[in-house]
């Protein structure tokens, strides 16, 4: 047998590089997958937190609210955060629409709320239609009309 | 939560049998809780592991048949520790005319694998049958990973090709976590220059996509088998014990990463 002879065909030589390429897309396939994944875990793992600390807020406000109470003129939407919190529980069918609402709420306020403060504001909101409300809106969060507005277009919206 | 991975290839005597045999004791010598899954007709990893599959009460197909019978209710210990067994069972044989007449006969043994089992085994190893039908896509659609024994023969690049096709149906269609773990060169023969020639293509094209590991041609391998036993009770400073020990290494490390 000559030493130059050729032992796998160009014939089979596609075929190596073929598969070769099918296996790559594979990997990469995987790759993709578990960034995904690794992705909405970073996600869980943020919301979780964010949770967490909103509770430890919500916890270290309570105490000194009830003392400071009379002190306060401006009433603080974020002083009276329980019924968008337990809404989420009580009102599963808002799970249905509640990615569109964080959505537009985050569109239509982000110039003046953070993003937690609007997602929190939008619970509110959806399920306290009271119009005192919008008014601690004005007061304590945006000095703008056309938001309020703006916020109860959305309300008729979704709502 | 056990890893499960099937052991694959429609060709026959390409070493999925030996391969899963080797590698399952392997693992469990490594301390990890093992249980392979004889899903090939031809019982012969059943046999080795000393189960008289013609005498079992009930066996895989009944469980695949029944989805009342539990999978644990048909686990064998074998004489190693860390390594259990399913076996195989002669009725299998007609399982492609049987079963492909039921919905969802694709899934019928990830459907039996259930959560508790699943947490009692580190590892989880199924032995395929030489071909792609229903037994072979119950397996790919129960397991986590593929591990692809070829020989570095021309032959076999044919079904390597075919297999991945099925692969990328079983993705789309059933289990979308099916991951191919590597193909494992398998009775590699270092004298021949096709061998040699083929492995270094195959490590080129295929990059990562193939094991470290070769599983060389050694003759007690097959005495080994011959004697029903795995390499490391018949010869455990054999090259082929050596070999497998090395892939259950790999394959620890890829699933731990």
């Amino acid at each position: 047998m000559s030493k130059d002879k050729k032992r796998v065909s160009s014939d089979s030589e596609d075929l190596l590089k073929n598969i070769g390429d099918r296996l790559q897309k594979q990997r990469a396939k995987d790759r993709e997958d578990d960034e995904q994944a690794g992705k909405e875990e970073e996600v869980k793992e943020k919301e979780a937190a964010e949770e967490k600390a909103k509770e430890t807020e919500k916890e270290a406000k309570e105490a000194p609210a009830d003392e400071t109470a009379d002190d306060e003129d401006i009433p603080s939407w974020d002083d009276n955060r329980e019924p968008y919190l337990t809404s989420y529980t009580i009102n599963p069918e808002m799970e249905d629409i509640y990615d569109d609402i964080r959505r537009t709420f985050r569109m239509e306020l982000n110039l003046t709320l953070s993003k937690q403060q609007a997602i929190a504001l939008g619970w509110k909101l959806l399920n306290n239609l009271d119009p005192k409300f919008f008014e601690e809106v004005r007061a304590t969060c945006s000095p703008e009309d056309n938001l309020i507005e703006a916020l109860k277009d959305i309300i008729d919206e979704f709502y | 939560m056990a890893e499960i991975i099937s052991i694959v290839n429609q060709k026959g005597g390409v070493g999925k049998t030996t391969t899963s045999h080797n590698l399952s004791y392997a693992l469990a010598e490594e301390g990890k809780q093992t249980l392979l899954i004889d899903l090939d007709p031809q019982m012969n990893l059943s046999t080795t592991l000393g189960i008289d599959c013609y005498a079992q009460k009930n066996s895989i197909y009944n469980v695949l048949k029944d989805k009342e019978l539990p999978l644990g209710s048909v686990i064998r210990e074998t004489d190693h520790d860390n390594l259990s067994i399913i076996p195989s069972a002669f009725e299998l044989s007609g399982a492609e005319i049987e079963f492909t007449k039921r919905i969802s006969s694709a899934s019928l043994l990830s459907r039996s694998i259930s959560n508790s089992m699943s947490d009692d085994y580190d590892f989880i190893l199924i032995d395929c049958p030489p071909s792609l039908g229903i037994l072979t896509i119950n397996a790919l659609s129960a397991s986590d990973y593929l591990i692809i024994p070829m020989q570095p023969e021309v032959y076999a690049l044919y079904g390597i090709d075919m297999l991945l096709s099925t692969i990328e149906e079983i993705q789309e269609e059933i289990n979308s976590n099916l991951k191919i773990m590597g193909v494992l060169i398998t009775m590699h023969d270092g004298r021949l220059s096709l061998h040699k020639e083929m492995t270094e293509k195959i490590h080129g094209y295929f990059k990562n996509n193939v094991f470290d590991t070769l599983i060389k041609t050694n003759t007690t391998l097959k005495e080994a088998q011959s004697n029903n036993q795995s390499i490391f009770e018949y010869d455990g400073r054999a090259r082929g014990a050596k070999n497998y020990q090395s892939l259950a290494r790999e394959v620890i490390e890829h699933v731990e990463g």
